[in-house]
């Protein structure tokens, strides 16, 4: 009996390339949009419709507004609040729960 | 774990917080909203709960039904898609291999932790008329020299239409369909796909007959978790459908605030609280019908 080793078992559906090609293309339609955003936060240009080369001066320009600074400060502070409340809160009702889903309700 | 029955400082130390914070902010502002939905306006910021059914009346009107109409069907289209896209995706990264899987899960879940506004306002940059499809397009038609054959290239109008809604919805919420059917094709038994095909069926007989009934409850799971925000939806209607796709969340959003007609955009809210939960319902009588007819 002639030993071949087979490219890949009926189970094997991680090496079909279909579901390879497929994934790669999901994943870069997920993707393209948000690095363009990131690239042409870069561009030398207000329309951001072509590239007119390579700038860092609106990242210097949002550290330098003060008030773009403060919104920034303020939304990190209320994250910070929301996460310690929500996670007190939410482990507090999850201690409470968590036996009554165990035993059943009554 | 029975000492909160004994013990009833437990008991109510861990219960108060949350049911607490649960009327307090979610149940009585909800209350007030639906007493609102029976109310009328007596003035610019008056708002008299009077009983009154008028209202849920307005609600029906012919406007308003074909709105809550293509809110439903531009829902039901997007989770479509968006099953279609995330089954296979889902499927795809369990069946990889073990090392890999938990970098493909974060690819997935990485574009979640990156603002709602800033990923619409990026998808706008592509589909705009000026946008990068068009121009990849337009480079394309050259290439192709089809611009010495037909002519210049004319731009596609990709936004501000229903299609630009669908696109959008489904881009935003594929990882919130993703995840569910991950955890349930992960923990399917892989033996009863190993037991069909060595039975003699297909590989797509298989797929339809054993893995898709045994996860369906990710699969139903992620319907739901996908098609109530989408039926809500305010945001990427407004920004890429513009006038052309409005949906119910934006007629809501509108009364609240430019129109300033509350007890009506209670009522419309109320509306489409209405029609999710009886999806739910119906979903919930669905599976008993099939549970009790498959099982007893």
């Amino acid at each position: 009996m002639a030993r071949r080793t087979p490219k890949r078992g009926p189970l094997d559906y991680g090496k079909s390339p279909w579901l390879i090609l497929f994934g790669f293309v999901t994943f870069i339609v997920l993707y393209a949009p948000i690095a363009q955003l990131i690239a042409f936060s870069f561009n030398d240009s207000k329309r951001n419709i072509v590239w007119r080369g390579f700038t860092t001066k609106y990242y210097a320009k949002a550290w330098n507004d003060a008030s773009l600074v403060e919104a920034f400060t303020n939304s990190i502070t209320i994250a910070v609040m929301c996460t310690v409340i929500a996670t007190i809160i939410g482990t507090a009702t999850a201690l409470w729960l968590f036996p009554v889903s165990r035993q059943g309700c009554c | 774990m029975e000492s909160w029955k004994q013990n009833k400082v437990v008991f109510w130390v861990t219960a108060l917080p949350g049911v607490v914070w649960l009327l307090l902010f979610f149940l009585i502002p909800l209350a007030l909203i639906w007493g609102m939905s029976v109310g009328e306006k007596t003035s610019i910021i008056d708002i008299e709960i009077t009983g009154t059914l008028d209202n849920y009346v307005r609600s029906f009107q012919a406007v308003y039904l074909k709105i809550i109409w293509k809110s439903i069907w531009i829902s039901i289209v997007s989770t479509a898609v968006c099953l279609a896209i995330a089954y296979p995706i889902a499927f795809g990264i369990c069946f990889s291999p073990a090392r890999w899987r938990p970098f493909l899960l974060l690819l997935v879940i990485l574009p979640f932790w990156i603002n709602l506004l800033i990923r619409t306002y990026a998808l706008i940059a592509v589909f705009r008329t000026r946008g990068t499809l068009n121009f990849t397009l337009e480079w394309l038609w050259d290439l192709a020299f089809l611009d010495r054959l037909i002519g210049p290239y004319q731009p596609l109008e990709l936004l501000y239409n229903n299609g630009a809604v669908i696109v959008g919805m489904v881009y935003v919420f594929m990882p919130f369909m993703v995840l569910p059917l991950y955890a349930t094709i992960e923990r399917l038994d892989r033996s009863y796909l190993e037991a069909s095909l060595d039975l003699g069926a297909s590989q797509w007989r298989t797929f339809f007959s054993v893995t898709v009934p045994l996860t369906m409850p990710g699969i139903v799971s992620g319907i739901i978790l996908v098609f109530i925000p989408m039926l809500g939806m305010f945001l990427v209607p407004d920004l890429l459908g513009g006038t052309n796709a409005i949906m119910i969340g934006n007629v809501i959003t509108d009364q609240f605030k430019s129109a300033n007609d509350w007890p009506f955009g209670a009522a419309l809210s109320f509306l489409l609280m209405y029609v999710t939960f009886a999806a739910l319902a119906l979903r919930a009588f669905v599976s008993a019908r099939i549970r009790g007819g498959v099982g007893v």
